[in-house]
């Protein structure tokens, strides 16, 4: 049985817990209004099969090394044109404990490119899903489809047919403001200062700080402020310092992202996420005992490997 | 199937021929590779024959002034972000930025400020290369300067870091490109191995450095200190999208090139035999029908062009597929994963020194690949003239061959190949006759030429 103090100690826990579940139904609400727009487009998933003998063949090509090491791995596929060059991509998800996790199996779109020696096939998007989606790519992109990973994230194709996560599909899109408080300038000077090796005031990074906060239900709210300021950005992004949102914020972690690319989220079992853009994919990020620490990525790369 | 014999080959014409097999592969290479360097980026050291600025627009944009990132603020030649005109002093950001901002639609978030070009809005600034060309090697000088700042000039240029296991020697323009992508902090953390904000970018900033590296980084810096650029990609190309694929070709193609070169020079038609005409092969009791179920002399130097098909060493047969099927072709094709893995970062262009890039890469295997050629033959060759008793032990390949497979070839590690001193294996054969291949596989696909 839990003893209380007092009666006010209690009445100040019950009015803290309803803030807590107000603001986190809050937060699921507007999380919930993002999904449902996603959910009025079209999706339509992608019916996976056995494959043929020849299908496996063009898998064991792009993933022979693996699955001599995993023989037991379960494939499947499906052929869909993903670019809209009349040749069907094939679809392959790989199913083996190795390759799976909370997101599923490793679940890539394999393009067939001619070279100088022939025909092969290349993935041109790798990521684990349970769930995959195809919809019709927006205007003015490229021809490709769009591809929903899981009911939520959204791939869209570059140009060159790589795809790449789009970090607005993982929630809300942070709005962040010009003439952030003089302790969050104070914090993102400090943060400048690190990068630059030097001292640098608040007043050098005014002018470029953008700040806002955002509420991450049970995590709390946070400032998150990011500068572009003395050339601290490069083509992945500018540093983001992320703090508590008290009248001294401290700071519990700092990312990088694109300009107007920080957005929150949730993952699947309810915590809130960060999902920070860059030309690679999206970074995402959990809040772990206060701290701002890196759950996964979407790039193909030592982050998230592939098999 | 056996051995066809009815085709009998002088010796001087059998060191011909091997020659024909060990240059050939080389030389189409190497014609290749200067093709491709033909206006492109530079190879090794002090071969440099691109400038770091003219790299960098063909990198992002191909020189497209109109170009615009549809994930980012990203626009024109350079690809400079809002971020980067508001640090050279052309706008400043009087909000921040949305998605609306992104693809060069409009910047209503910022204020153009007064400068040379007259330049007031996005349009204007999108339509003037001129004024692109300008800020760009502005922002990109600025940056030098702040490298400066910070010691990165003192304490990295010329020097080669490890990041991760892969060592890259930084030249001005590697360090540039370093600067430019991941901003000034993050740079500096990953040179001097400190935790950075996001350790996912360090694989392809070091891959972009290595390719910049190739360039003459001058004409920002006033300097420029020449590196190895072919070891510095293919240093960090095992960092890239396709790693797995590429890394197990060329452990195949390698594994083939080797196995098949070795055990020519061994053949007793068109390798090296002793003074009674055995081939060292024979002499170690090897089944050469076994070793080579397929092998048709008369095919392997037919030239398809010439009349009759006659023997001219310039042919290649198609069931050796030696040359053009093992390496200069289907060896590096998926090399082409490169363009997906070039399009994997902020360009959204295919870049156009892909032929180049290739070339570098290719030039630089190749030249390991040559280098493993010497070693397969050179203890055939001092056998060659080593006098040995009849029945006594002859060891004619003392290095051995390489065999593939897991480690295999590493080419981040200076020693491209993994050179096992074990007997020599053909395909499921080892020398002796024997089939155990559990120690050290060689790859299915290599297998094709001598176990058929």
């Amino acid at each position: 049985m839990v003893k209380f103090a007092s009666k006010a100690h209690f009445g100040a826990l019950l009015v803290g817990t309803m803030v807590r579940v107000f603001l986190t139904f809050t937060s699921l609400s507007q999380f919930s209004t993002a999904l449902a727009q996603q959910s009025q487009e079209t999706w339509r998933p992608v019916e996976l099969r056995e494959p043929s003998a020849q299908e496996r063949r063009i898998v064991e090509q792009v993933y022979g090394a693996f699955l001599r090491s995993a023989p037991d791995t379960r494939i499947e596929v499906a052929r869909l044109d993903v670019n809209n060059d009349r040749v069907a991509e094939l679809v392959v998800r790989m199913t083996h404990p190795r390759l799976c996790g909370a997101n599923g199996c490793h679940t890539a779109i394999l393009q067939a490119v001619v070279g100088r020696g022939g025909q092969s096939w290349e993935p041109v998007m790798e990521r684990r899903s349970r769930v995959i989606e195809t919809g019709a790519a927006p205007q003015g992109r490229p021809a490709s489809l769009r591809i929903r990973v899981n009911g939520r994230e959204i791939w869209e194709a570059r140009p060159n047919g790589v795809y790449v996560a789009i970090a607005s599909s993982f929630g809300e899109r942070v709005n962040l403001r010009a003439n952030a408080s003089q302790p969050v300038l104070r914090e993102v000077a400090r943060m400048v200062g690190e990068d630059l090796n030097r001292r640098v005031r608040p007043e050098e990074v005014a002018r470029n700080t953008f700040a806002g906060i955002v509420d991450l239900g049970p995590a709390g709210r946070f400032w998150i402020a990011q500068t572009s300021a003395m050339g601290v950005c490069g083509q992945v992004g500018c540093p983001a310092l992320i703090m508590t949102a008290d009248e001294q914020p401290k700071p519990i972690g700092r990312f990088g992202a694109l300009e107007g690319s920080i957005h929150v989220g949730l993952w699947a079992n309810g915590e809130p996420l960060i999902a920070a853009g860059s030309p690679e994919g999206v970074t995402l990020y959990a809040i772990s005992n206060g701290r701002l620490v890196i759950r996964e990525t979407t790039f193909a790369s030592e982050v998230t490997p592939s098999p | 199937m056996s051995i066809k014999t009815d085709n009998p080959v002088g010796p001087l014409r059998h060191l011909m021929a091997l020659t024909v097999i060990l240059v050939l592969p080389l030389s189409i290479l190497a014609s290749e590779h200067a093709e491709a360097q033909n206006g492109g980026a530079g190879q090794g050291v002090g071969q440099a024959q691109c400038r770091f600025l003219d790299h960098w627009v063909q990198m992002e944009s191909r020189g497209d002034h109109m170009a615009a990132n549809g994930q980012s603020t990203a626009i024109g030649r350079w690809q400079m972000t809002q971020a980067a005109f508001a640090d050279v002093g052309l706008v400043r950001q009087v909000s921040a930025v949305t998605n609306d901002h992104y693809g060069g639609r409009e910047w209503s978030n910022v204020e153009f400020l007064d400068n040379p070009f007259g330049i007031r809005n996005l349009e204007d600034l999108r339509n003037n290369p001129a004024a692109q060309d300008y800020y760009g090697r502005l922002y990109h000088q600025a940056q030098w300067r702040e490298a400066q700042r910070q010691g990165l000039v003192r304490d990295f240029v010329g020097q080669t870091v490890d990041v991760n296991g892969r060592r890259v020697a930084i030249n001005e323009s590697a360090l540039l490109t370093c600067m430019g992508y991941l901003g000034a902090g993050d740079c500096g953390r990953m040179l001097r191995g400190q935790p950075m904000t996001n350790p996912g970018h360090a694989a392809h900033a070091l891959w972009r450095m290595s390719v910049a590296s190739a360039c003459d980084g001058s004409d920002v810096a006033g300097q420029n200190t020449p590196v190895d650029a072919e070891a510095n990609i293919a240093a960090t190309a095992d960092a890239q999208y396709c790693d797995p694929k590429v890394l197990e070709r060329l452990e195949q193609t390698a594994t083939v090139q080797v196995n098949a070169i070795t055990a020519l020079a061994g053949h007793p038609q068109v390798g090296y035999r002793t003074a009674e005409g055995a081939s060292p092969l024979q002499a170690q009791g090897v089944d050469l029908a076994r070793l080579l179920p397929d092998f048709d002399l008369a095919t392997y130097f037919r030239d398809p062009r010439g009349p009759n098909g006659g023997i001219t060493g310039q042919g290649v047969g198609p069931r050796i597929n030696l040359p053009h099927g093992g390496f200069s072709t289907a060896g590096f094709r998926t090399l082409s994963c490169l363009d997906a893995l070039l399009g994997g970062i902020n360009i959204i262009f295919a870049p156009p020194s892909l032929p180049n890039i290739l070339g570098i890469l290719e030039s630089y295997v190749c030249r390991q690949i040559e280098q493993l050629y010497a070693r397969a033959v050179t203890p055939v060759n001092q056998s060659f003239f080593r006098d040995f008793g009849v029945g006594g032990i002859y060891v004619p390949f003392g290095a051995g061959v390489y065999t593939g497979g897991p480690p295999g070839v590493r080419i981040n590690s200076g020693n491209v190949m993994t050179w096992s001193r074990n007997p020599i294996m053909f395909g499921n054969f080892d020398m002796f006759g024997r089939t155990n291949m559990s120690q050290n596989p060689v790859p299915e696909s290599s297998r094709g030429i001598f176990a058929r």
